[in-house]
């Protein structure tokens, strides 16, 4: 079986896989429809079944597939969604929908690698389609999002945003357009993945690319209208947008700008708002002022989730702490006293840049209904910082995984691992017990001696990156139970982790998508 | 422009608020006037100006006052960096939030070292400069593009707004540092410049030409400004230096070169003969252009008292009045003139304007703001004699009547010991009474309208200052004491 197995995957990556056999989808069940796996912004695949502590050590490369897609700036490929059963002419398939910077989205069969369509938006905008260095890549830069809902005869759409700011419905087996595109946002904006909660679908926006504001947008499916919140603050970069609450709440960061909140300026502040995006909430540090000074952005998508009956949003920033807060009162009744407010991880050099918590939180509940709080951080480790279990020095990065626990009355996290060294780690994702992260190996210097800010060119950045590397750990411990090794050959640049149905998806700036599995499997 | 650049700001959602004070006095003017340092508020003061950090410097005998980058953007983080230069040929850099030592350098002393002496210190002496923000020059953005993962990146200029940045400095051999403010490396060749043991004056820097005094003939070097022109993108060509003895008189005052806002040198010099047409400038405020140091105006000092000690030897500070440039200068017998940069009087020693003269004498530098509403102050420090235990912070308006400015007392603040010159920020006037054996130093702050109390120090500092000059920016004010320490008192930001 091995044998078969690995000729498929050669099989794939030098474009033959229509020639192999491919095996059914497995049961629906364990699909990957949003960056992040849900809503929540958890990255827990609760669904898992086939990957476990014990058979993950023999996870290897399925395929490969290079795509054609062009990298613009530093950008190439983002997180892949992924559904099964998807009726096609062949027949059902489990398809995954790849979004390419280049204005692309393959539909993929996670079997065999098989690029089973494509789809290039022309770019239809009065303003020029522009590079803007690596912050504004222009182009396609929102991770797409797959509907729940299940159309007639099995059609699943997926919602993509192209880099004119138009919204596109497509046809998951075929990527045909199940209706007109309709306007969304301004082009060249930096938007970042799009969530969907009932029939609404959610961005934020960040680094006034195209000379854009950075706000929330909505698109109401039903009404086929856009709606804004202009939270008059930073950047809304939490690299896995905003996170929706179990109410639809919208929870987002906004990066380094004024917190007065008086004049509705926020900020440095986690911020709620309503479904139809009218301001609810927020938290703001104590430290707002001095992060913004530093250029310390609240820029980590929160995750949200539940314990002991009530909702709780955990979040982070570059200044390299996790903030509990309650999402009945993010900041408690002054906005700025969150229910727990762990101490620094990293960062002690207080750097803007390759060094504290990027991207996105997990967070997910293990067998004995524990609840466990993940983040992933790049740089060394806070000389301060010390978990009970640990596996060597930290130079480049790590995951830290928390207990939430109830201490004298408090709901507080309590420390309890860190990761293996990780060259720039990237947030987890969870499934059956096992933590999936990866070093992605990328180059997230932005200033140097010389160069000053100036060094923040993707050309640099690009020449001085190596290769990603993929490490499964244990939930409880953070042992590492098996990693990618050099398997993969190039970095990864605002990609993340997909797991669905016992395959684990990640794509590389040389426009390559991995599939790790088991044989056989 | 200016729209531009704030926008931008914005856009990277930077703080505004991140001043330098790239020079003594803040300005080539030699102001003290920190104009846009919106976080001293008068205010909140009384309760919340207060001691943020102190950093002592054991292996340094003394330290200079520092220079300041409000926000270096660098390899380690939006810092805001504190350069402090050391008599044992040490540059200290401190970063202003985290009271950290950020780097330091140790220049390799000369080896003929003789015995210093009060006029004739040794090590360096020279307070360092870094180039103002404004003046920086702009450079393209880095290339953007799709480049692929074998691509040769191209070469990216540095942003004249985030790009490396460098101070300067003398070391006690007397070559010219040119350093990497980021970490200490020399983004240039260093050059010898002065004699080693040189008593090099503070330095000033506009438009890529660094200028600075040598004085007492120390290391034999002559009573002479200099220029030190660096605009030779060649960074490893030597820089061009101009010498222009003052043919007898030491430059006087704290704070070496003064420069006008049309770039003009300005250089009071002390006791020794005045012939022009023989190249002897003593005793006169002499004008000298840019780069050049050709002089192309002066005023003479025609008092006839004696000056005692250092009093009356004050560098001269420069403002805009009328849309022109003037000067004030100390006169040997204590008073303030008033003159016009472009014609000095017609006759070289007639002044604008002269205020009363001072009980006792002048001493260091002067300082200068003015009101919104356009009411220019002048503030000296005055020393009841050269101990300078009674001393006082005398404030005088600049007004017009009968067509004539005139020199108009607004306020003192008496009963310090050895004040130092004041500095202004946000309608406050700090001023040092620096204490002198056991009596430490005390800072004050006083309504620069009218000198009113706002709040002290008190018995806080535990030792006499080092009678070198303030520094505020970004809410924090900074002087240094005997014992070699850097007090930083401010409004606190929670780390």
């Amino acid at each position: 079986m091995r044998s078969i197995y690995i000729v498929a995957a050669i099989a794939a990556a030098t474009g033959c896989a229509a020639l192999t056999a491919a095996p059914l989808p497995p049961a629906p069940g364990a699909d990957w429809l949003t960056d992040g796996g849900d809503p929540q912004r958890t990255g827990w695949q609760r669904n898992e079944t086939i990957l476990n502590k014990d058979n993950v050590k023999g996870l290897a490369v399925r395929w490969k597939t290079k795509l054609d897609n062009e990298p613009r700036e530093m950008h190439n490929l983002f997180p892949p969604v992924i559904v099964s059963n998807v009726p096609t002419k062949d027949g059902p398939r489990e398809i995954a929908i790849e979004a390419g910077s280049a204005d692309n989205i393959y539909g993929i069969d996670t079997a065999t690698g098989t690029v089973l369509w494509k789809k290039h938006f022309s770019y239809n905008s009065d303003k020029p389609a522009r590079l803007g260095g690596p912050l504004c890549p222009g182009g396609l830069v929102v991770t797409p999002t797959i509907d729940t809902k299940i159309g007639t005869n099995g059609q699943r759409t997926a919602y993509a945003v192209s880099g004119d700011g138009m919204m596109h419905f497509l046809n998951v087996a075929d990527g045909e357009d199940l209706q007109q595109p309709a306007e969304f946002m301004p082009a060249n904006g930096k938007a970042y993945s799009l969530n969907l909660w009932n029939n609404v679908l959610y961005s934020t926006t960040a680094q006034g690319c195209g000379g854009n504001p950075n706000m929330v947008y909505a698109f109401d499916l039903a009404t086929r209208k856009t709606m804004k919140y202009n939270p008059k603050g930073g950047g809304l970069w939490g690299r896995s947008g905003a996170a929706i609450g179990f109410d639809g709440t919208v929870y987002a960061p906004t990066g380094d700008n004024m917190y007065d909140a008086a004049q509705e300026r926020y900020g440095q502040v986690i911020l709620a708002v309503t479904p139809d995006l009218k301001y609810k909430d927020h938290y703001a540090p104590s430290n707002a002022a001095f992060m913004w000074k530093r250029d310390l952005d609240m820029q980590v998508t929160p995750a949200v989730f539940n314990y002991k009956g009530r909702e709780f949003v955990v979040s982070a920033s570059k200044e390299c702490r996790i903030w509990l807060m309650d999402a009945k009162a993010l900041g408690g009744a002054d906005h700025r006293t969150p229910v727990h407010r762990t101490p620094l991880l990293c960062n002690e050099d207080v750097n803007f840049a390759a060094m504290g918590i990027w991207g996105s939180m997990a967070t997910w509940e293990d067998a004995q209904g524990t609840r466990w709080v993940l983040a992933s951080f790049w740089g060394p480790v806070h000389s301060q910082f010390k978990p009970p279990l640990s596996y060597g020095p930290v130079t480049r990065g790590a995951i830290v995984a928390h207990k939430v626990e109830e201490v004298n009355g408090k709901v507080v996290l309590t420390p309890v691992w860190i990761s293996r060294d990780m060259d720039m780690a990237e947030p987890p994702v969870v499934a059956n017990g096992v933590v999936y992260a990866y070093g992605s190996g990328e180059s997230n210097v932005q200033a140097t001696p010389e160069l000053g800010l100036g060094a923040n060119s993707s050309a640099i950045r690009i020449k001085n990156s190596t290769h990603a590397t993929i490490y499964a750990l244990d939930g409880e411990t953070g042992k590492e139970l098996w990693s990618s090794g050099d398997s993969m050959t190039s970095f990864v640049h605002f990609g993340a982790l997909s797991i669905a149905n016992g395959h684990l998806y990640l794509g590389a700036f040389d426009g390559t998508l991995y599939s790790f599995g088991l044989p056989g499997k | 422009m200016k729209t531009i650049i704030s926008f931008a700001l914005l856009s990277a959602g930077l703080s505004a608020q991140a001043l330098d004070w790239p020079t003594y006095g803040g300005d080539p003017q030699r102001t003290g006037w920190e104009k846009s340092d919106a976080l001293v508020m008068r205010g909140d003061m009384a309760k919340q100006f207060q001691l943020l950090w102190k950093m002592r410097q054991k292996g340094s005998p003394s330290l200079m006052s520092p220079v300041l980058i409000g926000r270096l953007i660098g390899y380690r983080g939006f810092k805001e960096l504190a350069f402090v230069g050391g008599s044992d040929d040490t540059l200290y850099v401190m970063d202003a939030d985290m009271n950290r030592l950020y780097w330091q350098t140790k220049f390799v002393p000369p080896l003929d070292q003789p015995k210093p002496t009060a006029n004739c210190p040794g090590g360096m002496t020279a307070m360092p400069t870094l180039i103002p923000l404004s003046l920086r020059r702009p450079a393209p953005r880095p290339v953007a593009g799709a480049p692929s993962a074998g691509a040769t990146p191209a070469a990216p200029r540095p942003n004249p707004m985030f790009g490396p940045r460098a101070v300067y400095a003398i070391s006690s051999d007397g070559q010219l540092r040119r350093l990497n403010a980021a970490n200490g490396n020399e983004a240039a060749m260093a050059f010898q410049v002065f004699p080693s043991n040189s008593r090099v004056s503070t330095l000033n820097i506009n438009d890529g030409v660094i200028y600075a005094t040598t004085s007492h003939g120390c290391g034999g070097a002559a009573n002479a400004v200099w220029a030190l022109d660096f605009n030779n993108p060649d960074t490893s060509a030597a820089p061009v230096v101009m010498t222009v003895p003052t043919g007898g008189g030491n430059a006087l005052g704290i704070g070496g070169p003064v420069i006008g806002t049309d770039g003009t040198v300005y250089v009071q010099t002390g006791d020794g003969a005045f012939d022009a047409a023989h190249g002897k400038y003593s005793n006169a405020l002499l004008a000298m252009t840019s780069k050049t140091l050709a002089v192309n105006g002066y005023f003479v000092d025609t008092a006839t008292a004696a000056p005692k000690g250092d009093l009356n030897s004050v560098t001269p500070v420069v403002f805009e009045w009328n849309s022109h440039d003037v000067i004030v200068s100390a006169s040997r017998d204590g008073h303030l003139n008033l003159l016009d940069a472009s014609s000095f009087g017609g006759d070289h020693k007639t002044a604008l304007a002269q205020s009363p003269k001072v009980d006792g004498g002048l001493w260091g530098g002067l300082s200068t703001w003015a009101e919104a509403n356009g009411t220019r102050y002048v503030l000296a420090t005055v020393w009841s004699n050269p101990s300078g235990v009674s001393g006082s912070v005398v404030a005088y308006k600049i007004e017009t009547k009968d067509g004539k400015p005139v020199f108009t007392p607004a306020w003192t603040v008496k009963d310090l010991v050895k004040p130092v010159p004041p500095v202004i920020a946000n309608g406050v006037a700090f001023l040092l009474s620096s204490g002198e054996g056991r009596k430490h130093a005390v800072l004050h702050a006083v309504d620069a309208l009218t000198g009113a109390a706002i709040w002290s120090t008190k018995n806080e500092v535990t030792a006499a200052g080092n009678l070198t000059p303030l520094m505020v920016a970004n809410g924090r004010v900074y002087f240094v004491t005997n014992d070699s320490t850097v007090w930083v008192f401010g409004m606190p930001i929670e780390l």
